[in-house]
């Protein structure tokens, strides 16, 4: 594949997917199950999500330099291989096609109301395939350029708006009751959907000993971003009213100002946005490129880039109304998510192990006699 | 090697060719000469009607370069509509340029409308990405042509900055709210709290800061005096500094000027007695003298705890005024006294419980103020 990725620029990958989730509608999706209760939430969902990265890294120990389709060909052959790749590449292209119009609504919504849709469209879909067709050396170098200062920006957007921030607003802090902070606020732990990266990480890796490492530190600057933001949020809106609104990230970074001199910053941040989540898609059409070249023994991984693109211009053509981005965010993603990458995936994990350690029991039995 | 000449020379070829794009510029851009920059607009209702009467003042570019760069000339256009939208729509139809709101500083409203309901104004308005987050909304006590008229023929030179300054003088006057409207808009939506504006009275001659309009969800309710803006000030703890004129205790029917800011945040502590809001509100102000006449001697200790113990009245006297005020007669908690509370319960659940959107015009409140006199300035003995 020729990708080799250090610890550094894997960690600023993996945060860089969080980060996209949050200039999308993700942390009012986060807020309207919990509402203020969404701080206390996230430590719980976060505290649940560290158990599945530890359930990870333990079940790639006994499998160094492959991926989750490696370790499915061990444990039910080619056709669990075939089976297990369609479903993640029909959880990234859900993915890839969603944030696109969601992104492309948002940017014509601001910028662009008297241009064509599919003039925007076409400037991420040409983006993401000449970004793969170039390589995803390429797309990593821009997210190692880009993620100090989209960290920055997020900085920015807490210190420009603290003067306005209330305490008070994140109480009750158990928010609706308890049975929607720990209960139905369970299905917010979709927002870690980036460990489902985690699982085709491994063979990507210049050095494969440091998986470990890297899902721990990504996952705690990832969790740190993530709740900043909600805090924010949570304190600067009351919870009501981040309901109404189509992206809080936005509203709050037009909310920055220094004094009279700097204002509507929005406008700086919607650029390394575009940035961002042409590198995130871009990524994910280098994820469905490994996992079909696996699936379908395809030698030269950035040939399906073509076909993948044309069937996301080819999908993006339907007219995707907030109505149907919500539903594919809110109810498909969500549930998608939960159940491919924090139920499908450490169960494959946990038996790819267990059939790993009786063979490798069998192997030690046949040499002992 | 010819051919890896040609192909070097090609590529310069087509670099130029992509430089050549860059040179046209953009034709289809909208710049300040396509564009009118709206500086305020204004929202009446119209008699017996569905329909508003929208008025857009319009910062136009001054002919004379001058010693400043900022607009001079304005002009107030004025049309009946049935939204924002189809208003300023038609405004495009017949005026030259289009209409851009990106620099508009207020937003407002008369006395009027606002008593009638303004959220669709207010949505519609937060759904324009055109509209500035720290755009004001003001409140005109006759229509919002008059005010916009008489802010134009106040003499001052006009510009996009003329509502900034206005709104900026609450930093030494403490007579004006910051009433920026992503808070209003946010405020508006919230379950807890009250949305305020700036309440501007127009006479004859010119126009006003006097207070704060008072929302009840999205009716206003009433509106304060200036006092009611430095004790809402002192209460939320955005006071910079304001002069207020407190009775004397040296002379009687006289009075002296005082310099009041902060001592330390006011202290807020509520709670429920009897299934009614009790609400204490220990308020930390210094002051400085400003007045100074023959009989007034600032360096007796006497004298200064005498002046302290009137001005401790003064304050708890306007603060309790216009706390009763705004929960007696209007009902609305313009303090997010119910957000303070909500810290005492665990869950939204519990908290529903106590019911605080009822029970909130039944409060108490005891405001105890701790001010301390600190300087008379220059002079301290006549």
């Amino acid at each position: 594949m020729g990708v080799q990725l250090s610890k550094k620029e894997c960690i600023f990958f993996i945060c860089l997917i969080l980060f996209n989730k949050l200039i999308l509608s993700f942390p009012s999706l986060l807020i309207s199950v919990t509402g203020t209760g969404t701080t206390i939430n996230l430590i719980y969902i976060g505290i649940i999500a560290l158990v599945f990265i530890s359930i990870i890294n333990k079940g790639f120990k006994n499998f160094p330099n492959s991926d989750i389709l490696d370790i499915s060909k061990i444990l039910g052959g080619k056709t669990l291989k075939t089976i297990i790749g369609i479903i993640y590449m029909l959880l990234f292209f859900t993915i890839l096609i969603t944030f696109l119009n969601d992104f492309t609504n948002l940017l014509k919504s601001i910028y662009y109301q008297n241009s064509p849709t599919i003039f925007i469209l076409l400037f991420f879909i040409i983006g993401i395939l000449i970004s793969n067709l170039i390589g995803f050396n390429s797309i990593i170098k821009m997210i190692n350029l880009l993620f100090p200062i989209i960290l920055i920006s997020i900085f920015i957007s807490f210190i420009g708006t603290i003067d306005n921030f209330t305490l008070d607003k994140l109480t009750p802090i158990f928010g609706y009751n308890y049975k929607t902070t720990f209960l139905d606020g369970l299905v917010n732990i979709f927002t870690f959907s980036f460990i489902g990266f985690y699982y085709f990480l491994q063979p990507l890796l210049k050095k494969p000993e440091d998986f470990k490492k890297i899902n721990y530190i990504s996952f705690f600057i990832s969790f740190g971003l993530l709740f900043i933001t909600i805090c924010s949020i949570l304190t600067l809106l009351p919870v009501a009213s981040t309901g109404i609104t189509i992206n809080p990230l936005y509203i709050l970074s037009r909310d920055v100002s220094f004094s009279v001199f700097l204002q509507r910053l929005d406008a700086l941040f919607i650029l390394f946005w575009i940035l961002a989540l042409l590198c995130y898609l871009s990524s994910l059409v280098f994820f469905i490129n490994i996992i079909f070249s696996k699936v379908f023994n395809v030698l030269d991984i950035k040939m399906p880039s073509y076909l993948i693109c044309m069937l996301l211009l080819a999908c993006s053509l339907y007219p995707f109304n907030i109505g149907l981005i919500e539903f594919l965010e809110n109810i498909v993603l969500k549930y998608a998510i939960i159940s491919i990458v924090f139920i499908l995936g450490p169960i494959i994990l946990i038996l790819g192990n267990i059939k790993f350690r009786t063979k490798s029991r069998k192997e030690l039995n046949k040499n002992v006699f | 090697m010819y051919f890896k000449k040609l192909k070097i020379y090609f590529l310069y070829i087509l670099f130029a060719i992509i430089l050549l794009f860059l040179l046209t510029g953009c034709y289809d851009a909208t710049s300040v000469e396509n564009l009118y920059y709206a500086v305020a607009i204004g929202i009446d209702s119209i008699d017996n009607s569905d329909n508003i009467n929208l008025s857009v003042q319009i910062a136009q570019n001054s002919s004379s370069s001058g010693d400043t760069n900022q607009s001079t000339e304005q002009k107030i256009y004025k049309v009946e509509c049935v939204s924002i939208d189809s208003g300023i729509n038609i405004l495009n139809n017949y005026l030259s340029k289009e209409i851009d709101l990106l620099n508009c500083s207020a937003i407002i409203f008369s006395e009027d409308i606002a008593k009638k309901g303004i959220i669709s104004f207010v949505n519609t308005l937060q759904n324009n990405v055109e509209i500035r987050p720290n755009c004001n909304i003001i409140i005109s006590s006759k229509t919002s042509y008059e005010l916009l008229e008489k802010i134009s023929n106040s003499g001052e030179n006009f510009s996009a900055r003329a509502f900034e300054y206005i709104i900026s003088s609450a930093k030494f006057t403490g007579y004006t709210l910051d009433a920026d409207f992503n808070q209003f808009f946010t405020n508006m939506n919230s379950a807890n709290e009250s949305a305020l504006a700036i309440y501007a009275t127009v006479d004859e001659n010119s126009v006003q800061n006097t207070g704060i309009a008072i929302f009840r969800n999205d009716y206003m309710v009433g509106h304060t005096d200036t006092e009611g803006v430095i004790s809402h000030l002192i209460l939320e703890n955005k006071l910079k500094s304001s002069t207020i004129n407190i009775p004397s205790p040296f002379k009687e029917d006289e009075t002296i000027d005082l310099s009041i800011s902060f001592l330390k945040n006011t202290e807020i502590d509520v709670n429920i007695v009897n299934n009614n809001p009790y609400i204490e509100c220990d308020i930390y102000l210094t002051a400085n003298i400003i007045t100074s006449d023959e009989a007034s001697d600032y360096s007796s200790m006497e004298n200064i705890a005498k002046l302290e113990n009137n001005l401790n009245r003064y304050i708890e006297n306007i603060v309790s005024e216009y706390l009763y005020l705004t929960s007696k007669q209007y009902s609305c908690d313009t303090i997010s006294f119910g957000e303070k509370l909500s810290k005492k319960y665990k869950t939204l659940d519990e908290f529903k419980k106590v019911n605080w959107d009822t029970i909130y015009k039944d409060s108490f409140f005891n405001v105890n103020a701790h001010c301390k006199v600190l300087s008379s300035s220059l002079i301290t003995k006549q």
